[in-house]
């Protein structure tokens, strides 16, 4: 699945150039030039991240985020705006933004900031590898390897790692590995949650000195 | 629990600055000023985040950064460095960079930046767990032994705080000031009331002593 990203920008030649250089990069992108349906956007289709200005027709666009936030909407933002003031920029921050990008601005600089956030926050960028102890996931290739050796894991195993490495020191119950690792919470057993933890706990850790999943009982799972 | 900076910098008055303004904003910080203890302290301590100079006696930040990034270190990185040419800047990102901030710096927006990665790369826990005791705030839901247990908007906002700070001695100040949020408006007695009911809600038979008191300096929670 590739990423998507939606853009609010109100200067339309601005915001073809941004939506242009970013599907260059692979990305999906959607356009918008004011905030109007940006909340039903986010709540009809899994969006990655969102690029805002701040002077726009209607809603200031920081003030739009600081809803967003008081909603519940966790997507990342970051703010591409003239407003480049001391105190606008911690404004925008303490408003919900992740990043604040200042106009006039470097297209590659844009777009490496973004990938520093997908980096951290979305599950489908598919670049780079992501680490624990000697656990390490390349996120390309959907490989693991323990201590420098291929191990091979199926797909499934695969999500359910990284899901344990992004969420790592945190407990996860099974209803919230169904969910988000089954993607499925109906037509599946606990069971299956714990057989498929034992089968990749032989693979990561054969002879079971390494104790990277630990069993917290009557809740769930967690990595440490 | 606090979350742990560290900064790698040389020049002295800006690392005192900068541990100085973090360290006021409840982070705890560890300071460097070069790269030669930093791999260590990686390995040893729970660090949320680095800030790193790129300017260093003996090597450059920003590669050392590739060479931990190499090695599997997947701690975030704020580069802060005087190299302020966009192509440095690129340069940075594409050597594991998460943010990049230019010197000279505004000390909020340091501030800013520094808790907004905090933000976007450790999770809150939402399920904690003390003895018999499971704490899940998605649903902000308490069960002791496995049962679901009804409390009161105030009786969870207290529980949750001695879950928080188990083993450390709360005085009924701080409770007012933490749980009530009004320490002026409320007397200490408040506090004994709410904690009697909510032991009686906890632990019916007084059997577990969850919540024990202090005479003369408050509750501590075991």
């Amino acid at each position: 699945m590739s990423v998507k990203i939606a853009i609010v920008e109100d200067e339309e030649d601005l915001l073809e150039l941004i939506e242009y250089s970013l599907s260059k990069e692979d990305f999906e992108t959607i356009g918008f030039l004011d905030t109007k349906n940006i909340v039903q956007l986010l709540e009809e289709e899994e969006i990655d991240l969102l690029i805002m200005d701040r002077n726009l027709p209607g809603v200031e666009g920081s003030e739009f985020v600081a809803q967003l936030r008081e909603d519940g909407f966790l997507v990342p933002v970051i703010y591409l705006t003239a407003k480049d003031k001391e105190s606008q920029i911690e404004e925008g921050f303490l408003r919900g933004g992740d990043d604040y990008i200042t106009k006039p601005f470097n297209m590659k600089e844009l777009i490496l900031r973004i990938k520093a956030i997908l980096k951290r926050t979305s599950k489908n960028l598919n670049d780079g590898v992501l680490a624990y102890r000697d656990l390490l996931l390349d996120k390309s290739s959907r490989t693991l390897s323990v201590d420098g050796i291929r191990v091979d894991i199926t797909k499934l195993e695969y999500n359910l790692l990284y899901e344990f490495i992004i969420n790592k020191n945190n407990i996860l119950d099974r209803d919230y590995l169904l969910e988000n690792v089954w993607k499925d919470t109906e037509s599946y057993q606990y069971r299956t949650v714990n057989v498929a933890i034992n089968r990749i706990k032989e693979k990561i850790d054969p002879d079971k000195t390494k104790e990277y999943i630990q069993t917290v009982r009557g809740v769930g799972y967690k990595m440490c | 629990m606090n979350k742990t900076i560290m900064i790698v910098e040389d020049e002295e008055d800006i690392l005192d600055l900068m541990e100085y303004t973090l360290s006021k904003e409840g982070y705890d910080v560890i300071t460097c000023i070069d790269t030669s203890n930093v791999k260590a302290m990686l390995d040893e301590e729970d660090i949320s985040l680095i800030l790193m100079d790129r300017n260093l006696p003996g090597t450059e930040g920003s590669d050392f950064i590739a060479k931990l990034r190499e090695e599997g270190y997947n701690q975030p990185v704020i580069y802060v460095s005087a190299k302020n040419s966009s192509d440095e800047i690129l340069e940075g990102f594409e050597r594991g960079a998460d943010d990049y901030i230019t010197k000279p710096f505004n000390i909020n927006e340091l501030k800013a930046r520094v808790k907004a990665l905090i933000k976007r790369t450790q999770q809150e826990q939402n399920i904690i767990k003390y003895k018999d005791i499971i704490y899940n705030s998605s649903n902000k839901s308490f069960s002791i032994e496995n049962k679901d247990i009804k409390l009161t908007h105030l009786e969870h906002d207290l529980l949750l705080e001695f879950l928080k700070n188990k083993n450390i001695l709360l005085s009924r100040e701080v409770l007012l000031e933490r749980v009530w949020k009004d320490s002026l408006n409320k007397q200490l007695k408040t506090v004994n009331v709410a904690i009697k009911r909510l032991k009686e809600t906890i632990d019916p038979d007084g059997s577990k002593n969850y919540i024990q008191a202090v005479r003369g300096e408050g509750y501590i929670f075991c």
